[in-house]
């Protein structure tokens, strides 16, 4: 199997900008084509432990940038023909690039039930961590992968109605303004991409999944917790338990496609809350965090006497 | 697309990679979901790789999302106007929905059309705006607009559902080049089962999409459209007796004759949908002089295939500017037209303070 960090650099350039650079992301084939030197090289790296795909199958997500106007200084982006942003500053290709994909993923794909939340697992067991966005869940998924935990996803739940089990598609966790900063300090070997000025929310980075999070991709997983995030600053890492009928209904709030699939959004969701265990989670310090959820995992009885 | 659409049996001849171009072509037509009921529910000939088979399958259960919604609109709407007898027809994806036509798997419905009488109307847009929906045109000028030169309100939205609903009390603008007379509609429609709801007579129906399609602003998503006058006139023709005859007898008394010839016209270049020679004979001797059918033949190509607009972005752009003048050239006479245009002008360049009820 070859991977994109097998393909030399200026191999990678030609094939960006020729037939398009194609790669698995867990069950998506994503093709990206561009012209953009420095773009196919800062998504490369993002992506670099993915498996290539092939031009000559079927493209779930085929993303065009293209530089526009005098200098190129601009950029139009477009997704299966559809042109989904236009006119921006050219710096802003790679955060681009990442938001035309979460769109896609997010707002199509309705074969799965889909939560807004951080997934991630370790010892065969996985935390489901739904919350809006700007809630901080991305920061802690971060400081989880950083130690240990594999990340499924930093911003989906793919859950498969058949079988309740997540689909991994992990995909460079996005950070925002502070929280750059503080998963630097927090992970100094963490893979980060460069800092983007400007966006919408702020200033923008992303971490890089880890290999092992790549290679184990295709490994789905039971979700054995659900716990809804919450950062306050100076408040100490609580765990609370939730009832099952609230937790569905958070949950359902926090879903893409719960409406959408109608009866059988319904049908997923209540066993998922029915097989979890659910908690509220209130937490400002990364590292008591990490390690209140550690315990969740570890000694799940004293986690449960204790709330 | 368009072979697959006309038949399933394709999908055997396709390369995995052409799938890429199909439903990339289908999601932006609005077809996607169509060719999704088509090929997985509809037809045992057609074979889909599974790679492609759950993207199909995920734009299905968007389309059922939307008929469960569509349903429930339409209740709550009956529920809205319980206490007035007044006639309602169903239009356009409500009425093939409710009607369990077989267009209506599949079909992308964005808001629920209804015809009244034109002396029920008030009655009816009272009932509404009692039940919670709000008029949608907020400006002065456009309600006038709407009240007095279109032939439907300013469409309503119920913020709760966020949906929206249209009321119209004819189907063609009364000032426009072609008149219609609604009172035949009324006459002809027919009651849906266990509802106090009715829809168009199929002739009607089919007359009714056709002229949407063909003297409205956005040809270019009239792909969808045909692609249900397609399964309509198929159907029809299937269950209803005399059909082929009836269409253009009812086309004649209406003053759509002009609207049959571009339905015919179209249909069978783009989808060969197969109609007996008397029907095409008799839409041919309504067609306008050269060179209107040339250029047409043209502009229509051009606002409604996707691939030209994948080849040819500008002069597809360039096709969709002329039809909108000419869709605004029929709605209503030069005059007014003048007036409507200028003070739409206006307006974009000095928008009004938003009136706050």
């Amino acid at each position: 199997m070859k991977f994109v960090s097998d393909l030399a650099s200026s191999d990678l350039i030609k094939q960006a900008r020729t037939a398009g650079l194609c790669w698995h992301i867990g069950p998506f084939v994503v093709r990206m084509r561009t012209p953009l030197r420095d773009v196919a090289r800062e998504v490369a790296f993002l992506y670099e432990h993915f498996p290539l795909g092939s031009n000559e199958g079927f493209i779930d997500f085929d993303v065009s940038v293209r530089a526009k106007g005098p200098f190129g200084r601009w950029i139009s982006l477009s997704v299966n023909g559809d042109v989904t942003f236009d006119w921006f500053r050219r710096h802003l290709a790679l955060p681009l690039f990442e938001w035309a994909l979460h769109g896609c993923i997010f707002h199509r794909s309705h074969q799965y039930f889909k939560l807004h939340s951080a997934v991630v697992e370790k010892g065969g067991q996985a935390v489901i961590l739904p919350a809006p966005p700007g809630s901080g869940k991305s920061t802690l998924c971060a400081a989880l992968v950083s130690r240990g935990w594999r990340l499924l996803s930093d911003e989906v739940a793919m859950i498969q109605p058949a079988d309740g089990w997540l689909v991994p598609v992990p995909r460079p966790i996005g950070l925002k303004e502070k929280s750059i900063g503080v998963i630097r300090n927090f992970a100094p070997e963490a893979k980060l991409g460069p800092a983007w000025p400007g966006t919408p929310k702020g200033a923008v980075a992303h971490m890089q999944p880890p290999l092992e999070s790549a290679l184990r991709v295709q490994e789905t997983v039971k979700p054995a917790w659900l716990v809804f995030p919450a950062y306050r600053p100076g408040a100490s890492a609580k765990l609370a338990s939730l009832s099952k009928a609230r937790a569905l209904l958070r949950a359902a709030e926090n879903s893409f496609n719960y409406s959408i699939l109608g009866r059988l959004g319904f049908e997923t969701l209540a066993r998922l809350v029915q097989e979890c265990h659910c908690y509220e989670f209130e937490y400002s310090d990364l590292n008591e965090a990490v390690l209140q959820l550690e315990q969740l995992r570890s000694q799940p009885q004293l986690v449960a006497a204790a709330v | 697309m368009l072979r697959l659409l006309k038949d399933s049996a394709t999908t055997a001849t396709l390369e995995l990679k052409q799938w890429n171009g199909v439903l990339a072509q289908a999601y932006r037509t609005g077809l996607l979901p169509r060719l999704g009921w088509q090929l997985l529910h509809d037809d045992p000939h057609s074979r889909v790789p599974d790679a492609v088979r759950a993207s199909l399958e995920s734009a299905c259960t968007i389309s059922d999302h939307v008929r469960r919604g569509v349903r429930w609109e339409v209740n709550r709407i009956e529920h809205a106007l319980r206490r007035t007898d007044a006639q309602v027809v169903l239009l356009k994806g409500a009425a093939y929905i409710m009607a369990d036509l077989p267009n209506g798997p599949g079909r992308l419905v964005s808001d629920v059309d209804i015809l009244v009488p034109k002396d029920r109307l008030l009655e009816v847009e009272q009932a509404l705006l009692e039940h919670g929906w709000e008029s949608l045109k907020r400006h002065e000028y456009d309600d006038h607009y709407y009240r007095a030169w279109m032939h439907e309100l300013p469409p309503l939205f119920h913020p709760g559902r966020r949906s929206i609903i249209d009321v119209h009390h004819t189907l063609l603008p009364p000032l426009g080049r072609l008149q219609l007379d609604p009172a035949a509609l009324f006459e002809a429609a027919r009651p849906l089962p266990g509802s106090r709801f009715y829809v168009l007579a199929p002739e009607d129906m089919i007359l009714h999409s056709a002229a949407h399609l063909f003297q409205e602003e956005n040809l270019s998503g009239g792909l969808r459209d045909l692609v249900d006058l397609d399964c309509l006139l198929r159907h029809f023709a299937d269950v209803e007796s005399d059909f082929w005859s009836r269409l253009p007898s009812r086309a004649d008394q209406l003053g759509l004759n002009r609207t049959l010839y571009y339905t015919v016209r179209f249909l069978r270049q783009i989808l060969h949908t197969p109609m007996p020679d008397e029907l095409i004979a008799q839409a041919d001797a309504w067609k306008p002089k050269w060179p209107v059918p040339q250029i047409m033949d043209r502009l229509g190509a051009l606002a409604m295939l996707p691939s030209h607009f994948e080849r040819h972005p500008q002069l597809v752009a360039g096709a969709n500017s002329l039809l909108y003048v000419r869709a605004h050239w029929l709605k209503m006479p030069p005059r007014l037209l003048l007036k409507h245009l200028l003070s739409k002008l206006q307006r974009s360049w000095f928008p009004p303070q938003a009136a706050e009820a």
